[in-house]
């Protein structure tokens, strides 16, 4: 009796498998996976080895390791937890030797600025060249053309919240107004712990530009985060602990997140809210201390080809900016909000630019957070 | 001719005997020089490279302007000093040094019970206590942090054990509180509390103590008059190692606290991180550090030398 069961589990999932390929293969023709030039793979076989300094915990592991399995190219990984400590160490070293880094969009406007990035060749980025859509290099103001990254992914903010425990019904929800104002669920709820991020969605919700440096609006914004405040049970930038335990019942994060959340834990919804937020990508970009460099073109092109951006994007939950991946992933990501973005949303949102990022709008916001967090 | 041969000779054999002499002393010179070399060398190495140079760094940037996107501009500046002066960071400093005083104050009261135990009654148990309260030190803090994180939660281990017992019926909210983060500073530092004062007190000859008791003194009397000042080295030198890190920490109340309380190494934190801002952080960094050598220099002047030579 228990052997059959076996037996027929394992034909079933055979068959599943079978059934899987043969989509996969259609679809990898549909949607070829461009070679870099033969020049540049010699000379990256050539070098040997590839230095990574990317986000601790977040990419999916295959992915290293299968780079270093094709191509046998050893991958010696740095890691940081956030863009501040990345944009830190350029600042204090502008040659680090790192040939393929992994800022937001945040930490390549200030890395452009200091000038440690070197031009990509994109010749030797076919993939790149092929995939990347018209539409969002509009937005992406910093780097025309993505001469110097190539995004990956794209992110937006939102909450993710457990419908065991909130009411799904409010109808707040979809709003950030339901993060932001008095709600039932004082000391259950987790904010970001980035400064422009949190202040930035708040200006949203009001009504401003995610960017302003004025005076009036930015203060409005502080009394709402001070209010806020006794609430909030903790700023913690990756809450993801507090989420699965069910700790935390309402969590502001990456919208992407709330997807990863939910494959771990049922009840959990995410919600992109309608006030629109930050359009954020997460570009590779190769820093000019690079020792690697081909190898890094050849890094950047695996990425960026249609199978290997369908796993990264399905294992991180977000956005995808290919386009391919968009037509490869499967119909339940296509559902989950915020992973397939529309024309009219995109409006609503802004990419950080120099008013938040210096001079009074930088100032004001510091101020706001140092006295938030005192 | 014989007085110039004699002289000679004379000179000859002080040139013989000199020589070795002073070959000899300069053998012992160096070979003492040597040995305060190899003694002292790696520890100097050490103290150079990770300590005076960061410092130094610190210092130099404390003095430098930063451009739009806050990169280091190098043009001397005394505006970071002047915008110390700012109340804001008045607060946050007097904060942190409220709450080291207390993490200092509790790690007190907790050790000399425990270290007078051990080092009184302890016997032949002794060296397993103390290993007993070093342990706990040999993994690294921030996972020592994280299983406390794990014993507070609402989920954790006191909360599930309260509404067991039935004492209360909703988990209450440890974590994220003030009382979180000073519960973790006690915890982090409180060996470094015991340890100094527990070499003092098994330093105290226990002769003192039967004296005390048989000219009629009572247990308090002969705590404050004979255990209290034979161990104040031990006190100072606890005082030391528990103030100078809690004042400066930053895990705790990042991680404890949920990042929203600020102490000086939260703030410390955010100048070099979010607000971009790495002059303005390297001179808060390098006034606390002023602070905290004020406050060595304190103890030393009014606690004596032995204190500190016996923290070390």
């Amino acid at each position: 009796m228990k052997r059959r069961w076996i037996i027929t589990t394992l034909f079933l999932f055979l068959g599943y498998m079978i059934l899987n390929l043969t989509s996969v293969t259609a679809i990898a023709a549909e949607f070829p996976d461009y070679p870099v030039p033969e020049e540049c793979l010699q000379q990256a076989q050539k070098e040997g080895k590839l230095h990574i300094y990317d986000w601790a915990d977040w990419w999916p592991e295959e992915i290293y390791a299968n780079f270093e399995k094709k191509f046998g190219i050893t991958i010696v990984r740095d890691n940081f937890a956030s863009d501040d400590e990345y944009v830190a160490k350029f600042k204090l070293n502008p040659n680090a030797p790192y040939d393929v880094t992994l800022p937001s969009a945040r930490g390549m406007i200030q890395l452009k600025a200091l000038g440690v990035l070197s031009k990509l060749n994109k010749a030797w980025i076919p993939n790149a060249v092929q995939y990347l859509p018209e539409e969002n290099q509009k937005l992406i103001w910093f780097d025309p053309h993505n001469a110097y990254g190539i995004p990956t992914d794209s992110f937006f903010y939102g909450y993710a919240y457990n419908v065991k425990y909130v009411d799904s019904t409010d109808p707040r929800i979809g709003s950030w107004g339901f993060l932001y104002e008095e709600n039932p669920y004082a000391g259950r709820i987790t904010m970001l712990d980035e400064m422009f991020v949190v202040v930035g969605n708040a200006l949203k919700y009001l009504g401003y530009s995610y960017n302003s440096d004025n005076e009036k609006e930015l203060m409005e914004v502080r009394d709402l985060l001070m209010k806020q405040k006794s609430r909030v049970m903790a700023y913690d930038s990756w809450p993801k602990r507090l989420v699965l335990e069910q700790e935390a019942w309402l969590s502001n994060c990456w919208v992407g997140d709330s997807y990863f959340y939910h494959q771990e834990l049922d009840s959990i919804r995410g919600c992109l809210p309608k006030e629109g937020t930050e359009f954020g990508v997460d570009p590779l970009v190769i820093p000019k201390g690079a020792p690697h460099p081909a190898a890094a073109h050849l890094f950047i092109n695996y990425v960026m080809s249609p199978e290997v951006n369908t796993q990264l994007i399905l294992g991180i939950g977000y956005t995808p900016n290919h386009k391919a991946t968009r037509e490869m992933v499967p119909q339940s990501f296509k559902d989950w909000p915020g992973t397939i973005i529309d024309e009219a949303y995109l409006q609503k949102c802004e990419v950080i630019n120099e008013k938040a990022l210096t001079g009074r709008g930088l100032e004001m916001r510091s101020k706001i957070w140092e006295e938030l967090k005192r | 001719m014989a007085t110039t041969a004699e002289s000679r000779l004379a000179e000859s054999s002080r040139v013989q005997t000199a020589s070795p002499e002073t070959s000899g002393e300069r053998e012992m010179k160096r070979r003492h020089r040597f040995q305060v070399a190899t003694y002292l060398g790696p520890i100097m190495f050490v103290q150079v490279l990770f300590v005076l140079a960061p410092l130094s760094f610190i210092l130099m940037f404390s003095v430098l302007k930063t451009g739009p996107y806050g990169n280091i501009v190098f043009e001397l500046t005394l505006e970071n000093y002047r915008n110390l002066l700012d109340t804001g960071y008045a607060t946050v400093f007097f904060k942190s040094i409220y709450y080291a005083l207390q993490t200092n104050f509790v790690c007190i009261l907790l050790s000399y019970p425990l270290a007078y135990y051990i080092a009184r009654y302890g016997g032949r148990w002794k060296a397993s206590l103390l290993l007993l309260i070093v342990i706990p030190s040999w993994t690294a803090y921030i996972i020592r942090l994280y299983a406390l994180k794990t014993i507070l939660g609402s989920n954790g281990l006191i909360n599930n054990f309260l509404i067991d017992l039935g004492v209360i019926q909703l988990p209450i909210q440890f974590l994220y509180t003030s009382y979180a983060v000073s519960a973790g500073l006690v915890y982090t530092w409180l060996p470094f509390m015991v340890l100094p004062l527990y070499a003092a007190l098994e330093g105290l000859d226990s002769s003192l103590w039967e004296a005390a008791k048989d000219l009629g003194a009572t247990p308090v009397r002969r705590f404050f008059r004979v255990t209290l000042p034979l161990t104040r080295g031990g006190l100072l030198a606890g005082t030391l190692l528990v103030f100078i890190p809690s004042l400066g920490d930053w895990l705790v109340p990042h991680l404890l606290g949920g990042s929203k309380f600020m102490m000086a190494g939260t703030l410390v934190a955010h100048k070099f991180t979010a607000a971009g801002d790495i002059p303005g952080g390297s001179c808060l960094a390098a006034a606390l550090a002023f602070v905290l050598l004020l406050l060595i220099y304190f103890v030393i002047r009014f606690g004596g030398r032995e204190s500190l030579e016996q923290a070390l």
